[in-house]
């Protein structure tokens, strides 16, 4: 999915900014695993300090830059999640007032006619549409969108 | 061995080259400060821009793949075309008379839409056209709000204008929220579902069961009925296509023959921040929105006429308004229609003719 994204981001002129910000980003890991290897394998120096402080950037570098490029992840995902929202149609039955929740089907509309009721006896076969239940609400399940803020 | 606390402390080389760059970096803060921010803060709206650019090109491209399925490649290019169509308002020097040439300019534009749509895919009912125009219009929102920002953003860079710069960056968390909440509109669009918006049309519609159905002028639909010996004229825009439908133009042709004691009017309205979705506000004049002309319609039958005019208001946020109806709106709707009966009864006598309207976009309510 956030490769959908991404291509849309690359057709544009204008913004090389992404791809920029990914080098950034590579030539960051590079520095850092060089810095930690130096580090690692320099032992034998007599200034441990300097070790010391080559494994730490080179761990700060590598945590920071994971910690970036997840935080695009997140980004793209979010943008991408918002879309997906449930939303519910009400069914009711005029004649035994049975009440019934699904899924909204395109389609739907409130005072529209929904499906047959399951409690009440099948019609007497072709006015089919006496025997259907009345869509009496659509609504969006969960309702509280201004927590996503 | 030494313990150092902050490194470059000791007489090290790493010491003195940290020392150095200490020293660069408040040099490059002082002299390049401001430009440095100048820098970031462009960088954020850009970004911004960026997200709006996608936003427009997703909502375009949304509406492309969902009208695919007519097989007609032109409502592609129609769609393009409509994304920069302009409506001139009329001049207002002289005010005189202005809300109808607006009525008149607005209703032309809504027509060239419906009857390009129309011409274009003829096997569309009414309901669809309307839904189909209700998707165009977030399109257009969307490019708009991506032009004007991006018309700020490439002026400040220009004129590399501090102040211009704070001020855009300060209202983009606003026009991103609202962009957002087109984005949002997307799939209540397409697939027809009752917005948020049509809190008021669906508090007609509840009303409204049981009765028989006239239309009347562009869009609209009304019943009369008996509410404890009161004549009570329920109106609201035609479902369950996306229509907003001229309740000004539906109630002047009313009260034409029937003398209206009182007008109720039910609308959707945007809440403040903190305030309760759903609660209801009641309240005294035309309740409307959009671009004025009904309002004025409204307020003209009215006053001519000496009828009071209530409101009710049921709170919500533009995203809510615009997105599927959530479960707090629908309690407002029932409270709401509870109160109104509740008010008919009370305000007005035995014998009354009284007028309610629920105002809104109908889409995904039928009557
Ligand atoms: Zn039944």
């Amino acid at each position: 999915m956030p490769s959908r994204r991404l291509r849309a981001v690359e057709k544009s002129p204008a913004s090389l900014l992404v791809p920029f910000y990914f080098f950034l980003l590579g030539l960051l890991i590079l520095f850092s695993l060089i810095l930690l290897v130096q580090g690692v394998t320099g032992t034998g120096r007599s200034d441990s300090f300097t070790n010391m402080l080559f494994i730490m950037t080179g761990l700060t570098g590598l945590v920071s830059t994971f910690y970036m490029i997840r935080r695009y992840q997140v980004g793209v995902q979010k943008m991408l999640r918002e879309r997906k929202m449930v939303v519910l149609t009400v069914e009711e039955c005029s004649k035994c007032n049975y009440k019934a929740v699904r899924p909204f089907r395109e389609g739907d509309y409130v005072y529209g006619y929904g499906e047959e009721c399951p409690r009440c006896p099948k019609g007497s076969g072709d006015t089919a549409v006496e025997n259907r239940m009345v869509i009496t609400a659509i609504y969006l399940e969960g309702g509280r969108q201004e927590e996503r803020y | 061995m030494q313990t150092l606390l902050f490194p470059g402390q000791g007489n090290t080389d790493i010491g003195y080259i940290i020392n150095i760059l200490y020293m660069a970096m408040f040099l490059v803060l002082v002299f390049w400060g401001e430009k440095i921010q100048t820098m970031i803060r462009l960088r954020d709206i850009e970004y911004a821009l960026e997200r709006l650019r996608l936003m427009r090109d997703e909502s375009v491209k949304f509406t492309k793949e969902k009208l695919k399925k007519y097989g007609k490649e032109e409502i592609n290019r129609f769609l393009d075309n409509y994304l920069e169509f302009v409506t001139i308002p009329p001049v207002d020097m002289d005010p005189a008379g202005v809300v109808w040439k607006l009525d008149h300019i607005v209703k032309t534009a809504e027509d060239r839409v419906r009857s390009e749509i129309r011409q274009i895919i003829p096997d569309l009912d009414e309901n669809q056209v309307l839904n189909i125009m209700n998707l165009f219009e977030a399109s257009y929102a969307l490019n708009y709000y991506y032009k004007v920002v991006r018309h700020y953003y490439i002026l400040s860079k220009k004129t590399s204008s501090y102040i211009l710069i704070i001020q855009l960056q300060a209202i983009l968390p606003q026009v991103m929220m609202e962009a957002e909440a087109y984005l949002g509109a997307l799939q209540a669009f397409s697939s027809g579902q009752p917005i948020g918006d049509g809190a008021g049309a669906l508090v007609a519609a509840r009303l409204m069961r049981g009765g028989e159905i006239f239309d009347i002028e562009r869009d609209n639909v009304y019943t009369v009925k008996n509410i404890q010996g009161r004549r009570v004229f329920f109106m609201k825009a035609k479902g369950p296509g996306g229509a907003v439908g001229t309740p000004g133009d539906a109630l002047m042709k009313l009260s034409e023959k029937e003398s209206f004691k009182m007008i109720f009017m039910v609308d959707a309205g945007l809440k403040l921040e903190g305030e309760k979705t759903g609660s209801i506000a009641e309240g005294v004049g035309a309740i409307i929105g959009g671009i004025g002309t009904e309002k004025y319609k409204i307020e003209e039958v009215a006053t001519k006429k000496a009828i009071p005019l209530y409101g009710m208001i049921i709170k919500m946020s533009l995203k809510e308004a615009i997105t599927p109806m959530t479960r707090d709106v629908l309690n407002g709707v029932e409270e709401a229609h509870q109160l109104l009966l509740k008010r008919i009864v009370e305000k007005s006598s035995e014998g009354d003719t009284v007028m309610v309207i629920g105002v809104g976009n109908t889409m995904g309510i039928a009557q």
